[in-house]
C-alpha cells in the first residue's frame, strides 16, 4: 500500500513538473533572485538601446513577486523580509566601501517594498530613517516609504524624530518633508484628521520653525502653517523664523528677495498688535527679544528685599532726625 | 570620426572638453554635488576611460542650473522627459560632453544612478567615477551587456551559463591568459558596460575589452534568456564617435 501511495506521489510530482518545466516554487532563494534581479538592473541608454524599452514599472515588478507568492502559497511577506535583508547587505557593503552607486539598489528596493503598503514595514522604515549610520539616500527612500504607509498619527510622530536629525543641515529630508506636507494637506483637507491631531501637527510644525535654519524646508513648513495656523500670519514667531534665516546668510540675494519682504510685513505692525503664539502652543520656546524669564518667586523676593530697604531707610532717617532732635 | 579602424591600431589620445552643470534649487541653496568633488570624479573616471585613450577635461567653471524642478528629475512620462530634456539643454553645442549632476534620478523601472541622452548626460547623487565612464561610453556608441538575466513573470534568474571561450569574446581571446575555467558571467561583471554587478558580489566594473563580448543584452525577459544572448558591443571596436552632447 506504501508503495502504491509513493508511486502516486512521484508519479503526479513529474507530471506536474513536466507540464510547467519552467515554475519554480517561490522560495526565499528564488524571491532573493527576483529582487537582485530588479535592484542591481538600471535602464539608463533607453535611446540607444532597443532592449530597454518597454520593461515593467516597478508596480508590475511587485505585482509579478505577489503572483508568484500566491501560486507558490508563500506568505507575501516573504518578499518584505528577504528585502530587509538585502537592504541592509547593500547598506552594509556601501558603509564598508564607500561605493555609493550600490545604495542605489536599496533605494530601488524599498521603491519595490512600498508597493506591498504593508505597515509591518514601519519599525523597520523608521529605524533605517533615522539610523545616522546609514547613507543619506537610503535613509532618505525608507522615510519616503514610511510617510506614504503610516497614518497622519504616526506621519507626525515620525516627523518629529526627523526634523531632529540635522547632520547635513536637514538636506536628507528635502524630499520627505514636502511628502509629509502634502499628505497633511490632503488629510485635512478630506476633513480625515481629528482638531486634537491638527492641533499637533501644528505644535510640530510650530516648534520646528522656531529653531531651523534650513531655508526651503522652513518655507514649506511657513506656507503650511499661513494656511492652516490662524494668527500665524502676523506672528512674532514667523518673525523670528525668518529674521533668523535672513541674519544667518546676509549675503544671498535670492533669501533676501523672497523673505525680507515677509519680515518687513510683520515689522511693519505695532509689536503689541502682533500674535504670540505661545498662548496657545505653551511649549514653545522663548523669542529672542523677551526678557530673560523670571520666577514669580524670584519677583516675590525682589519686591519683599525692595520694602525692607525702604522700611530700613526710614528707620535710619527717622533716628537720625530723632538724634538731631535731642 | 572612426576612432580605431584596426584592432593593432595604437588609440590616439583624444581630450574631451566636458562641461559641467550642477543642479541646486531655485534659491541657489542646496547643490546636488559638491563642486569641490568633481576634479576628483573626472580623475577616477579617466583611470577607466584611458583605455579607451579618453581624457575627461573640464571646460571651464562650474555652471549651476538654478531650477528646483530640475533637481529630481525623471524619465517616467513624456513630461518628464521634456523637463530633463529642458535641464540637459543648459548647454548645447560644446563639441564634448556635458554632465549634468542632480540628486535622484527616476526611471519607470526605478531609480537611476546616471542616464545618458543625445542632449547630455545626467548623473545622481549617488552616482560615482564608474557611472560617468560607463555614461561616457554610451555616449560613443557602446551598449550595455549583462551576466544574468531575470525571467519574468517567475522571476527566476539565469547566468551565463558558459566557461569563456575563444567566441565568447572574440577580439580579447589571449590564450592563456584567462585562468582556466573562469565562467564568462564574470567576465561580463568586470565590464564598464555592464550596469549591475553579479549577485551578491558588486565585483569592480572598469574593463573595456578590444571588442564584442558575449553576454545579455537585457536584464529581463519574458521569453527564453538564450535569446537574449548575443556577441555586444561593448569595446573599443564598437566606439565609432567622440563622445558629444547635442
Amino acid at each position: 500500500m506504501r508503495k502504491v501511495l509513493l508511486f502516486y506521489v512521484v508519479t503526479i510530482a513529474l507530471a506536474s513538473a513536466a507540464q510547467n518545466p519552467g515554475v519554480r516554487s517561490f522560495d526565499d532563494e528564488a524571491i532573493r533572485d527576483m529582487l537582485e534581479g530588479f535592484a542591481v538592473m538600471e535602464a539608463d541608454n533607453e535611446e540607444s538601446d532597443p532592449y530597454q524599452r518597454d520593461l515593467p514599472t516597478v508596480a508590475d515588478y511587485y505585482r509579478m513577486m505577489e503572483k508568484r507568492c500566491e501560486e507558490s502559497g508563500v506568505d507575501k511577506r516573504r518578499i518584505l523580509d528577504v528585502a530587509k535583508e538585502e537592504i541592509d547587505r547593500c547598506a552594509a557593503y556601501v558603509k564598508s566601501t564607500g561605493q555609493t552607486p550600490i545604495a542605489n539598489n536599496a533605494v530601488r528596493l524599498l521603491d519595490l517594498v512600498a508597493h506591498s503598503g504593508d505597515r509591518s514595514l514601519l519599525p523597520y522604515l523608521e529605524e533605517k530613517s533615522l539610523d545616522p549610520e546609514t547613507i543619506k539616500f537610503i535613509r532618505s527612500a525608507a522615510a519616503e516609504v514610511y510617510v506614504n504607509i503610516a497614518s497622519v498619527e504616526e506621519c507626525i510622530e515620525f516627523m518629529r524624530k526627523a526634523f531632529g536629525i540635522n547632520d547635513d543641515k536637514g538636506f536628507w529630508r528635502s524630499r520627505v518633508t514636502p511628502l509629509f506636507l502634502g499628505k497633511m494637506e490632503s488629510a485635512i483637507a478630506n476633513r480625515s484628521v481629528s482638531d486634537e491631531t491638527e492641533e499637533r501637527l501644528l505644535s510640530l510644525l510650530m516648534a520646528y520653525a522656531q529653531i531651523t535654519s534650513y531655508a526651503s524646508e522652513a518655507s514649506w513648513v511657513d506656507d503650511f502653517l499661513v494656511k492652516h495656523c490662524y494668527g500665524y500670519r502676523m506672528s512674532e514667531q514667523r518673525l523670528s523664523l525668518w529674521s533668523r534665516i535672513l541674519d544667518e546668510d546676509k549675503e544671498n540675494e535670492l533669501k533676501r528677495k523672497n523673505y525680507l519682504p515677509i519680515r518687513e510685513a510683520i515689522e511693519a505692525i505695532p509689536p503689541r498688535k502682533r500674535t504670540d503664539l505661545r498662548k496657545r502652543f505653551p511649549d514653545l520656546s522663548p523669542l529672542p527679544d523677551d526678557a530673560p524669564a523670571r520666577s514669580s518667586a524670584k519677583v516675590a523676593i525682589a519686591v519683599a528685599v525692595g520694602i525692607v530697604a525702604v522700611v530700613a531707610a526710614w528707620l535710619i532717617l527717622r533716628r537720625k532726625k530723632a538724634h538731631e532732635a535731642a | 570620426m572612426k576612432r580605431r579602424d584596426r584592432m593593432d591600431d595604437v588609440l590616439p589620445a583624444v581630450n574631451v572638453p566636458v562641461t559641467v552643470w550642477i543642479v541646486r534649487k531655485t534659491d541657489q541653496t542646496e547643490p546636488a554635488r559638491d563642486a569641490a568633488e568633481i576634479p576628483g570624479l573626472l580623475a577616477d573616471a579617466n583611470k577607466i576611460l584611458w583605455q579607451n585613450g579618453l581624457t575627461l577635461v573640464q571646460s571651464g567653471a562650474v555652471h549651476y542650473a538654478d531650477n528646483t524642478a530640475w533637481l529630481n528629475p525623471s524619465t517616467t512620462t513624456p513630461t518628464d522627459l521634456q523637463n530633463l530634456d529642458a535641464l540637459l539643454d543648459c548647454s548645447s553645442g560644446t563639441g564634448g560632453v556635458e554632465l549634468y549632476f542632480v540628486r535622484v534620478l527616476t526611471g519607470k523601472d526605478g531609480t537611476l544612478n546616471g542616464v545618458k541622452r543625445d542632449k547630455g548626460i545626467a548623473v545622481a547623487a549617488s552616482g560615482n567615477a564608474s557611472t560617468i565612464a560607463h555614461e561616457v561610453l554610451h555616449a560613443c556608441g557602446l551598449a550595455d551587456i549583462y551576466p544574468q538575466i531575470t525571467i519574468l513573470p517567475q522571476g527566476t534568474k539565469v547566468s551565463i551559463p558558459d566557461v569563456s571561450a575563444p567566441e565568447m569574446l572574440p577580439s580579447d581571446w589571449c590564450g592563456g591568459y584567462y585562468e582556466p575555467g573562469l565562467m564568462q558571467k564574470f567576465v561580463v561583471a568586470r565590464l564598464i558596460m555592464s550596469p549591475g554587478g553579479y549577485g551578491n558580489v558588486p565585483l569592480p566594473r572598469a574593463d573595456i575589452p578590444s571588442g564584442r563580448v558575449w553576454g545579455y543584452r537585457n536584464f529581463s525577459t519574458t521569453g527564453d534568456p538564450a535569446d537574449e544572448l548575443e556577441l555586444r558591443n561593448v569595446g573599443l571596436s564598437g566606439c565609432h564617435q567622440n563622445p558629444v552632447s547635442e
